[in-house]
């Protein structure tokens, strides 16, 4: 019942385990015990989406997710070598998408989440790809080239 | 700090008798990790709720919608039955915080945070939804009017966790109103509205304002002055309740967003619009 046993989980494929000995965010885990730097921290309250990874298919801000909130689930960051974060990936370097770049991991991110999900009845695609990226704030304002980068690959996925 | 994670409701209730208000408990986690984080809040014991089956339960009926306190904003808010249901409900879940923070937080854990200006205690004064407190002697249902009590407070004893909320669906007109900076915000004032027509007059009507002081209220003496009334007159006189349901809800709250001044004007033309917007 106490939280000494080990929390598993899937980390970009590869089962991962974290001994449970303290009490720690997602992000903190990426960043400096897994020392994987692609996932930013930006604000750190759950608002600037810099932090963006992908937990059980939806995206979440992993700086408000503490490490027992992941047992037994998956998770996938922007280090991922999965096919269709790489078509993301490509389409936001064809569109120049990154200004200063911090902000675009959890871009690709959010993006990703929504190539995976459905919109919602109330929602066409494009509406809820901005809804989605609401979660992420881009501080240079590159918003047109971003949206235009996860429009494209929206628009190829349904043809 | 160490973390319990109880796999069965029983548990879950023995550790909070146990702990009291020593122990905070955790479900989807977007307020209570970021208050962790920033050393606001120091709890010695942290339950997490994720893996109790139990409270992962949501069923929506024509006659009752139930849903549990692992229930998340999202599961709401892209559940057909319950927009179709509750629209009400289904549409306030989709306008919290950003899709990233709906896809963890849950709507009791929101309600349970307090926090001024979150959207879902509206949506739950409106439609009238009782909130289970259980603990280990028992459960009792209290409903949403008299569960949150001030900034940051609720009605909740120190042993018992809200473990469940119920709602009646009635066919009703309904609209939500909120005002806010940017997408994300909390608002900086929100209007929820169900009304409910019978033989074209005004059966029942609710009004759940929030944001605009230490608790969400309604504005009970607006909403009985709509009832029996037609609704071309309530549409005339759309203007006049507006100015009534302002006054009653009469803002206290000054911040660094808005004026008190200003919040009770946000009240009046929601109300005022969404009257002529329903009916």
């Amino acid at each position: 019942m106490e939280k000494d046993s080990p929390i598993n989980f899937i980390l970009n494929g590869k089962p991962t385990a974290y001994d449970g000995s303290s009490v720690k965010s997602l992000l903190d885990f990426l960043r400096y015990d897994m020392n994987l730097k692609g996932t930013k921290e930006g604000c750190r309250v759950g608002y600037c989406g810099a932090c963006t990874v992908i937990l059980n298919g939806k995206p979440v801000h992993s700086c408000c997710v503490l490490l027992v909130q992941v047992n037994n689930k998956e998770i996938e960051t922007i280090e991922s070598t999965s096919p269709d974060l790489e078509t993301v990936r490509e389409a936001f370097i064809s569109h120049n998408a990154p200004q200063c770049g911090v902000c675009i991991p959890g871009m690709i991110m959010s993006c990703l989440g929504a190539t995976r999900s459905q919109p919602s009845s109330r929602e066409t695609k494009e509406e809820h790809l901005k809804n989605i990226l609401t979660g992420n704030i881009c501080r240079c304002g590159g918003y047109s080239r971003i949206i235009a980068a996860g429009l494209e690959i929206i628009n190829s996925e349904s043809t | 700090m160490k973390i319990l994670v109880p796999h069965h409701l029983n548990e879950a209730l023995e550790m909070k008798q146990q702990y009291g208000d020593q122990a905070q408990v955790l479900a989807g986690g977007q307020s209570l990790s970021v208050l962790l984080q920033k050393r606001l809040v120091s709890p010695e014991v942290l339950i997490y709720l994720g893996e109790i089956e139990e409270l992962n339960t949501l069923i929506v009926s024509e006659e009752q919608v139930r849903f549990g306190a692992m229930v998340t904003n999202s599961r709401l808010e892209y559940s057909q039955e319950l927009k179709k249901i509750a629209p009400l409900l289904s549409h306030i879940c989709s306008v919290v915080a950003s899709p990233h923070v709906r896809n963890l937080g849950t709507v009791i854990g929101n309600l349970c945070h307090a926090e001024v200006g979150t959207d879902p205690p509206q949506a739950l004064l409106a439609l009238d939804a009782q909130i289970c407190a259980s603990s280990v002697k028992g459960t009792r249902w209290i409903p949403a009017i008299d569960f949150i009590t001030d900034f940051f407070e609720t009605t909740l004893e120190e042993d018992e966790i809200a473990t469940e909320i119920k709602l009646s669906p009635t066919k009703c007109k309904s609209t939500y109103f909120k005002h806010k900076v940017r997408s994300m915000d909390l608002a900086i004032a929100s209007v929820a509205i169900a009304i409910q027509i019978q033989d074209d007059k005004i059966a029942s009507a609710r009004l759940a304002i929030g944001g605009i002081g230490p608790k969400p209220i309604r504005a009970l003496n607006t909403e009985s002055s709509l009832i029996g009334i037609t609704p071309e007159a309530a549409i005339e006189n759309a203007d006049h309740f507006g100015s009534s349901a302002s006054i009653e809800a009469n803002p206290s709250l000054s911040d660094s967003f808005a004026p008190a001044k200003y919040r009770k004007h946000l009240v009046r033309i929601a109300v005022s619009k969404g009257i002529r917007q329903i009916l």
